[in-house]
């Protein structure tokens, strides 16, 4: 992705609506993950197991309470900063949603598959 | 000629029913109180609705963003998430208490049991919403909403003293706290933060970009503006026909009457009928804008053009809302009741939603160079001023009218 | 300082800043960052010294206070140290 000059993480990133390839809607950038130095944005995190990392610290203890814990490729997911293609007012990725394990929420037979039980 | 005719059924069409069970309760309410001298609050919350919902529409036009999404990003997940909450306790009993309406409404016309009513106008909103395309649905509740001009011929019928009716457009303040408490209820009816989330979210869907903003402030000023006609003209006539006899009209069933004296049974008709159809639309717009709310909050897949395959968990939470407010509408509290607290809590949580889109609407890094010019900060930030006066206020007064019970 | 593993924005933001004297500096509201070939590199932390006006008027105010990512000693607890 080509872009030049400065960016505002908080305000330009975080929070912002995760389209796929198709422009399906997939889910928000609920946290960025930072690694290196000086630290760079590697990965977006998306999933309502990390909203109580969100919260203040004392409405936290009980978010995760009622969310349960982050479980990576359940409620918490992983998208490689390679896989953004371009931030304009939505954040859009290079892949369609099911490639990336995004989107299971709006699929309607993951609903069903989940259920099944051997799952 | 048939270019303004077009435009104006296009407005007709975006703003759907003009009026709400809020604006019917408390403009009756308040001119059976006061007469006329609540007029200038009738105008002020229009005005306001107008202004939000420009900016609104304007910022969904230029940045593709719905109210919630410019929430969440602007003022991150915590606040954001307060706003959602209290947004969506709102938009609940707002639902409910249109639910309610409706079968008030129904009940006098066919005089059958309220409880029914409450569950076959809901069923009877789903099959609406799911056979009739988006348009569709807001040119239904729409033109059926225009019944309601027959609240403007009975004011010409009635000739109040319009010298009386001139001065109620002049901001006063009385000291009595009923008289405050139907400032706010007067002002807050107008400005429901659903009517505004339901516009913007109907703009992304209809893929609006920067060619519609003409229309957008078109909608704006003329689809309110009747809204206000019709609300100016509810204070008018009730003031009229309640207040020598000090009647409190405390159901629907009384909003109406005004249009029966001076046009008999045709006059109740219409009246009943416009009432119908207004109400309506605001059950399916309040029951929209709540999931809307929550779908664009959490970045789920939305949008009535979508269908329940692509955006299942949008479609899934419509239904709940919906039972959740005919849970509601059946508990046994007078939808009346329900009317009053949703009205006073919509203008409490307002701030919360209404802050934000006044900040991106005139920041230039999402806006370029629609951004809010010179007239549209000095109303909107003058708005937020007003909003956040009244929002302190309102449960104060709620508590010490006892709900406009005296 | 070098960030040991991976760490997420959000166990950055609203960290109280105090430098190596522990005189308090703000809090972490934002981290600015600029475009390095496809990649987005943070230059800095920026503070707030508390307050609404910050929140409302968006990044770049005056009542905000920039802190150099080379400046931030260590990340203790729920704190950033930083040299000044």
């Amino acid at each position: 992705m080509k872009a030049e000059g400065d960016i505002y993480v908080v305000h330009r990133l975080l929070d912002e609506q995760i389209c796929d390839s198709e422009g399906r809607r997939v889910g928000r950038v609920d946290d960025v993950e930072l690694s290196g130095d000086p630290p760079r944005v590697t990965a977006l995190l998306v999933g309502d197991g990390l909203y109580p990392r969100r919260l203040p610290r004392r409405l936290a203890r009980l978010a995760r309470r009622i969310s349960g814990p982050e479980r990576w490729g359940a409620n918490a997911l992983r998208i490689p900063w390679e896989e953004v293609d371009e931030l304009t007012s939505t954040v859009k990725l290079r892949k369609k949603a099911e490639d990336l394990g995004l989107g299971m929420g709006d699929d309607p037979a993951h609903w069903i598959v989940r259920r099944l039980p051997w799952n | 000629m048939r270019a303004i005719l077009k435009i104006a059924l296009g407005i007709i069409a975006a703003i759907g029913g003009f009026l709400d069970i809020g604006d019917l309760v408390f403009t009756t309410q308040a001119g059976a109180l006061f007469r006329y001298d609540l007029l200038w609050a009738v105008v002020l919350g229009v005005v306001g609705i107008a202004v939000y919902a420009e900016m609104s529409g304007r910022v969904a036009a230029v940045s593709g963003r719905p109210v919630f999404d410019v929430i969440r990003m602007r003022m991150g997940f915590g606040m954001g998430l307060l706003a959602l909450v209290a947004s969506t306790i709102v938009n609940l009993l707002t639902l409910a208490a249109e639910l309610g309406g409706i079968a008030i409404v129904l009940e006098l016309l066919f005089d059958a049991p309220y409880g029914m009513f409450v569950f076959a106008s809901a069923i009877a909103l789903v099959v609406i919403a799911a056979l009739l395309p988006f348009g569709g649905i807001e040119r239904f509740f729409g033109y059926g909403g225009l019944l309601l001009f027959v609240v403007v011929a009975t004011v010409f019928h009635q000739n109040p003293d319009w010298g009386d009716v001139g001065r109620g457009f002049i901001p006063s303040i009385d000291s009595s706290t009923l008289y405050l408490y139907f400032v706010v209820g007067v002002f807050a009816a107008a400005l429901m933060p659903y009517e505004v989330h339901f516009y913007s979210s109907g703009a992304i869907e209809e893929g609006w970009t920067e060619k519609n903003l003409k229309e957008n402030r078109l909608n704006a000023i003329v689809g309110y503006g009747i809204g206000g006609i019709l609300s100016v003209g509810l204070v008018i006539v009730s003031g009229y026909l309640f207040h020598p006899i000090g009647v409190q009209p405390d159901d629907l069933g009384t909003v109406a009457l005004p249009m029966q004296g001076a046009f008999g049974e045709t006059g109740l008709l219409l009246a009943l009928g416009g009432m119908l159809f207004c109400v309506g639309g605001a059950a399916i717009d309040s029951s929209f804008a709540a999931s809307y709310n929550l779908a664009q909050f959490l970045g789920w897949e939305w949008g009535r053009y979508q269908g329940p395959r692509k955006a299942p968990r949008f479609t899934a939470s419509w239904l709940v809302f919906l039972l959740l407010g005919i849970a509601i509408a059946e508990s046994g509290i007078n939808p009346v009741d329900i009317t009053e607290y949703s009205v006073v809590l919509a203008v409490v949580a307002l701030p919360l939603t209404y802050l934000p889109v006044l900040l991106i609407a005139g920041d230039r890094s999402f806006m370029d160079r629609y951004a809010n010019g010179r007239i549209a900060t000095t109303l909107g930030w003058i708005y937020f001023a007003v909003i956040v006066v009244l929002a302190l206020a309102a449960i104060p007064l709620l508590l010490a009218t006892n709900a406009g019970g005296g | 300082m070098e960030l040991k593993g991976p760490r997420a924005l959000s166990e950055l933001l609203g960290r109280k800043v105090v430098d190596q004297s522990g005189r308090k500096l703000g809090r972490v509201r934002e981290a600015k960052a600029h475009w390095e070939d496809g990649a987005v590199v943070i230059d800095e932390l920026i503070l707030d010294r508390g307050g609404l006006r910050r929140r409302l008027r968006g990044p770049g105010g005056p009542e905000e206070e920039a802190i150099p990512w080379e400046a931030v000693v260590e990340l203790p607890g729920e704190q950033v140290v930083v040299h000044r």
